[in-house]
């Protein structure tokens, strides 16, 4: 991840920012807090949310509101702490107390995820989906049983109940029950197997959903597809949802909010046009795609 | 060589035994870590054991596949042993006269050690690396992290019925082996040196005692635990995609060969020098 920073000490300007030069510390600094906008409430708060591996310091500071019924858009580079930031928010890496907090709801206590024990936990778990990268299906189940999996080892529903319920999960993502219920993950497409795990996050109606990039190895009509159920659960369940993804064309179409992260920082935090607007170098190759500025400096 | 380059030599040499030094610290350190994370995982199957009536069908599932899966390759190398044993000490018995002793050696031989071992060898070799690879790969894949992010425990949904399935499939594989063996045996010792079946298995009878026969029982359902828990630790900590899954099965191998033999010296001590005596 340090390969990519820039060698000097700033960066060149852009064709089309400001024309001014970009200090190491301007292009990584992390946006502020912004004060929460009038109708929106806060649902899970990072605040100076930091994890190092070994000597490698993955997130620094991630402080940010994600609002209860938005889809919440994650961008950034490879290497940027995506797949960190997520597994906080699943469960699976606890941080230190105070730094990732879960608002009370109707239904739910508050909860500080790093002081969450495992029943705690347990509880936060069942509240969320997750789509994972490349579905994680259990490839010694059939897609019955792997989308009915909650249902049937937590829930315990009656078979009937669980064959029912997978239908329609299955058929909310564009897949046709009848031809793959019974057959094992490694007989279907990449497309169909993201499609069943997507099915799989969605089967317990859950609060939040967090998507690890859903759209990878897509067809474009599925990726449309699966853009559309994303803003679709907001918008009629009021499914909070947390996006990781490099897809811009789906993050732009479904984001109320998208954070830029790099090395670890939110540097650019906003709706899609106040990021769009936005002149951090870093922010505007990643949204360009060029090959030409401060992540690939040095490369060349 | 001129100085130079002995020095230089000399230098490479010191280099050489640091590495050395520092590989083996590093490899005695994550040893003692795989020890750790396996005596955790034990504990953690202990723990969810009052789960097993509802994992019942996944235990005997694996009961089939391990066991089932086994029978005709232990079958086979237990046969086998016994005829070459059969053939080594009937060659050694005959000059005394001694060879209607055969069928009591091979007995005695199969059901406190061979039967067990055999069956240990054989289950820790395609089951347990099998147990390492298939939750490697689940884990490279984020299997076992969609089951957390489900509220689905991995230990009570993965490790409990391989545990309890070892357990359950290891005392009869071994008794098997005990069988095969002692068959293989008789063969040789009618065919071979002539002695009549009735006298091979009244051989048998007078030597073996029921404490030679459950106690190789209870060591191979000692041993389908140390299997499984060791299989499922690595299986469950690999790290680095798809090599890290070859190290995890390559090492799960290697740790269940010296533990399944720890475990047999401790037990067969513990039979012999306590459990012995109290029973008369």
């Amino acid at each position: 991840m340090s390969g990519l920073a820039p060698r000097g000490g700033a960066a060149e300007a852009r064709p089309g920012s400001t024309g001014r030069k970009w200090t190491m510390a301007e292009l990584e600094q992390g946006t502020p807090l912004a004060p929460v906008p009038a109708g929106h409430t806060p649902l899970i708060k990072l605040r100076d949310l930091s994890r190092s591996f070994g000597s490698r310091q993955v997130l620094r500071g991630l402080t940010c509101d994600i609002y209860r019924g938005e889809t919440f858009v994650v961008l950034g580079g490879s290497g940027s702490g995506k797949t960190t930031l997520l597994r906080h928010l699943m469960g699976l890496l606890q941080p230190p107390a105070g730094q990732l907090r879960i608002e009370a709801t109707d239904r739910h206590p508050a909860l500080d995820l790093g002081q969450a024990d495992q029943d705690a936990m347990l509880v936060w778990r069942r509240r969320l989906g997750v789509v994972f990268q490349n579905a994680a299906l259990l490839n010694s189940l059939t897609i019955l049983e792997n989308v009915g999996l909650p249902l049937i080892e937590v829930d315990r529903r009656p078979a009937p109940e669980v064959h029912e319920r997978v239908c329609q999960a299955l058929r909310k993502v564009y897949l046709k029950p009848e031809d793959i219920l019974h057959l094992k993950p490694a007989e279907l497409s990449g497309g169909m197997r993201k499609r069943a795990g997507i099915a799989r996050a969605l089967i317990h109606e859950p609060e939040i959903v967090l998507y690890d990039e859903p759209t990878t190895g897509l067809d474009p009509v599925t990726t449309t597809g699966v853009g559309s159920l994303i803003s679709d659960l907001r918008d009629r369940l009021g499914v909070t949802g947390v996006v990781i993804t490099h897809d811009l064309g789906m993050a732009f179409a479904i984001a109320d909010r998208i954070a830029v992260l790099h090395r670890g920082r939110f540097i650019a935090l906003g709706t899609p046009d106040e990021v769009r607007a936005d002149e951090n170098p870093v922010v505007r190759q990643l949204l360009t795609g060029s090959v030409d500025g401060p992540l690939t400096e040095g490369y060349a | 060589m001129d100085r130079g380059s002995s020095t230089q030599f000399a230098s490479r040499l010191a280099r050489g035994q640091t590495v050395v030094v520092e590989g083996a610290g590093r490899e005695l350190v994550q040893n003692a870590a795989s020890a750790g994370r396996a005596l955790m995982l034990l504990s953690d199957v202990l723990g969810s054991l009052g789960h097993v009536p509802r994992a019942l069908p996944s235990v005997l599932k694996q009961v089939a596949m391990s066991g089932f899966g086994s029978l005709f390759v232990l079958a086979l190398i237990a046969g086998l042993t016994g005829m070459i044993m059969a053939v080594q000490t009937g060659a050694a018995l005959e000059p005394f006269g001694a060879t209607s002793q055969l069928g009591g050696i091979i007995a005695v031989t199969f059901c406190r050690e061979l039967g067990p071992i055999w069956a240990a060898v054989i289950v820790l070799a395609r089951v347990g690396a099998a147990i390492a690879a298939e939750l490697g790969t689940m884990v490279v894949n984020e299997e076992v992290d969609a089951l957390r992010c489900m509220s689905v425990d991995p230990v009570r949904y993965l490790v409990l019925p391989r545990f309890v399935g070892l357990i359950i499939a290891m005392p009869l594989l071994a008794a098997l082996a005990d069988a095969v063996g002692m068959a293989g045996g008789a063969l040789v010792a009618t065919t071979m040196f002539n002695q009549p079946l009735e006298t091979y298995l009244d051989s048998a009878r007078q030597f073996l005692v029921p404490l030679d026969f459950y106690s190789g029982l209870f060591k191979a359902a000692v041993f389908g635990a140390i299997i499984a828990i060791i299989a499922c630790a690595r299986g469950l900590g690999t790290r680095d995609g798809a090599e890290g899954v070859g190290r995890a099965t390559t090492s799960s191998v290697v740790l269940n060969v010296i533990f399944v033999l720890l475990a047999d010296l401790i037990l067969t001590w513990a039979v012999q020098v306590i459990v012995k005596p109290v029973l008369g």
